[in-house]
């Protein structure tokens, strides 16, 4: 983050935070929060989407029920603008058993995503991209899978995870 | 770097997400919100963020960066009498006309110079492929230009201490450059070894230029280990400055793309003028390790991420800033500008 001009609505929410608090309390090992990082190790400002799916239930993981303009069950969050050699947080809940999914361009040609997971995201969702990709005629953003953790239950802790970003 | 559309609904989607879930009313000790109790111990919600203190600094500021601007361009859309489309065709699209291919292609020729581009990757762009990447990254600078013009119009101000600022715990030691009572002060925590740094020397040489006597610039070393290439340029580095030619040398090293890594040192202290034999026997007795090794050291306690990092004020920002983003944050933490 380039923190001052991120924009974004990276949000912090009442279940994950007490999911994290619930498993501490049960005697999980690590941390009392887990940051999901993204570092931008190319030379270009890069701007990110983060996608991601959770299952229910205070012992496998969180779900804050806020699903926003996707398909359901997937969040979609974003713009971040990440500077050369800069770091974000994308993520501050327990995150664990959950699907993550990483879009990120540079503006200069580079896309990071369309791995041929089935998860796509409209345009519409974020209307930076109307007229943005014009030459790359891609009705969706696809995402890139970049976590899918299967930790599940009472002993399960979120730990701090990074994707770093090249060229 | 959001376009206006999307400034909108990233607005609605803050403001309904997340805080409309599930709400209770938290009870309070002493005035403050009780998040954990222990017998008869009340923990507070306070306690638990003097843990994340940095993150959650970091969150607030890019969540009240996106209100920012989502206000600011309501209200011009709102004095004009008319709507965030056509305040966004007037203000970005209208001033940022499509490149020639000509121009364009001369852009990507700049890119694959600077790296920023492959040379495989740059021949596969035709040019009116390249006219439409250079318009993108132009609209993008129209769009924060004009969100700066509206700050500097609204006269906004931030109080960056309510946003949970954390005072960073550093020692006030290293290079410095500039008056020691200057009104800004930047704290500069970079591994010379990186890339990232030598883009980050572009915006500092451009600061030192346009503020002089402003700001005072502070050199902390943050090398990615100990026997890292970063670790031994640091050392070098801070030999320089027991000559008082830091910043010469880190010019020279910084400036030299052609050798990298622990050779550059001495072609680095030639370029600087540096007495060769002091600089020898500086890095050779291990001197400057101990500094090193405290300054890295501080930088992981302070969980300082990203390559540099750079405190303006006090206010952290990661990653190699350009001068248009500094020029904002300084504007914020001082009138004198």
């Amino acid at each position: 983050m380039n923190r001052f001009k991120m924009s974004g609505n990276g949000m912090m929410r009442s279940l994950g935070v007490l999911a994290v608090a619930v498993a501490m309390l049960l005697g999980s090992a690590g941390t009392a929060h887990a940051w999901y990082k993204v570092k931008n190790s190319t030379p270009n400002t890069v701007w990110v989407s983060h996608a991601y799916w959770s299952k229910s239930g205070l012992g496998c993981g969180w779900n804050d029920g806020c699903d926003n303009n996707s398909t359901s069950g997937w969040a979609v969050h974003g713009w971040w603008q990440i500077s050369p050699g800069g770091v974000a947080i994308l993520l501050t809940q327990g995150y664990s058993n959950a699907a993550h999914q990483l879009f990120a361009h540079d503006g200069l040609g580079h896309v990071w995503g369309q791995n041929g997971f089935s998860f796509g995201t409209p345009n519409t969702v974020f209307a930076r991209c109307e007229g943005l990709f014009t030459d790359l005629d891609i009705p969706y953003l696809q995402y890139r899978t970049i976590r899918s953790s299967a930790c599940c239950g009472i002993g399960c802790s979120p730990s701090d995870f990074t994707t770093t970003l090249s060229l | 770097m959001l376009r206006l559309g999307s400034i909108f609904m990233l607005a609605v989607v803050f403001a309904g997400t997340g805080f409309g879930c599930a709400k209770r009313s938290p009870s309070r000790a002493g005035g403050a919100k009780v998040a954990l109790r222990l017998g008869d111990e009340a923990i507070t919600v306070d306690d638990v963020d003097r843990r994340i203190a940095p993150e959650l600094f970091e969150l607030r500021s890019q969540a009240m960066r996106a209100v920012l601007v989502d206000r600011l361009l309501q209200r011009e859309a709102q004095r004009r009498s008319i709507d965030l489309a056509q305040l966004r065709r007037l203000e970005v699209e209208a001033k940022v006309p499509l490149p020639s291919e000509a121009e364009a292609m001369a852009a990507v020729a700049d890119w694959v110079k600077a790296g920023r581009l492959k040379p495989d990757e740059a021949a596969t762009i035709a040019p009116s492929l390249a006219a439409e990447r250079l318009h993108s990254v132009r609209i993008e600078q129209a769009e924060e230009a004009f969100y700066d013009q509206l700050m500097k119009q609204d006269a906004v101000k931030v109080d960056f201490a309510a946003l949970g600022k954390p005072d960073l715990d550093i020692k006030l030691d290293g290079p410095t450059l500039g008056p020691a009572d200057a009104p800004l002060r930047i704290v500069e925590f970079a591994d010379l070894a990186v890339p990232f740094t030598g883009i980050w020397q572009t915006t500092l040489e451009q600061l030192v230029a346009k503020y002089e006597g402003k700001i005072q610039f502070r050199f902390k070393q943050k090398p990615s280990a100990p026997d890292s290439d970063g670790a031994k340029l640091a050392e070098g580095a801070l030999c320089a400055d027991d000559q008082g030619r830091y910043w010469d040398f880190r010019k020279a090293l910084l400036g030299n793309k052609g050798i990298t890594g622990a050779a550059a040192l001495a072609p680095a202290a030639a370029a600087a003028k540096l007495d060769a034999g002091a600089f020898e026997r500086c890095l050779a007795a291990g001197d400057k390790k101990a500094m090193v090794a405290g300054n890295a050291r501080e930088a992981a306690r302070n969980r300082l991420t990203g390559d540099p990092v750079i405190a303006v004020n006090g206010i952290l920002l990661s990653g190699a800033q350009d001068l248009a983003t500094i020029e904002r944050l300084l504007r914020l933490e001082s009138e004198a500008l």
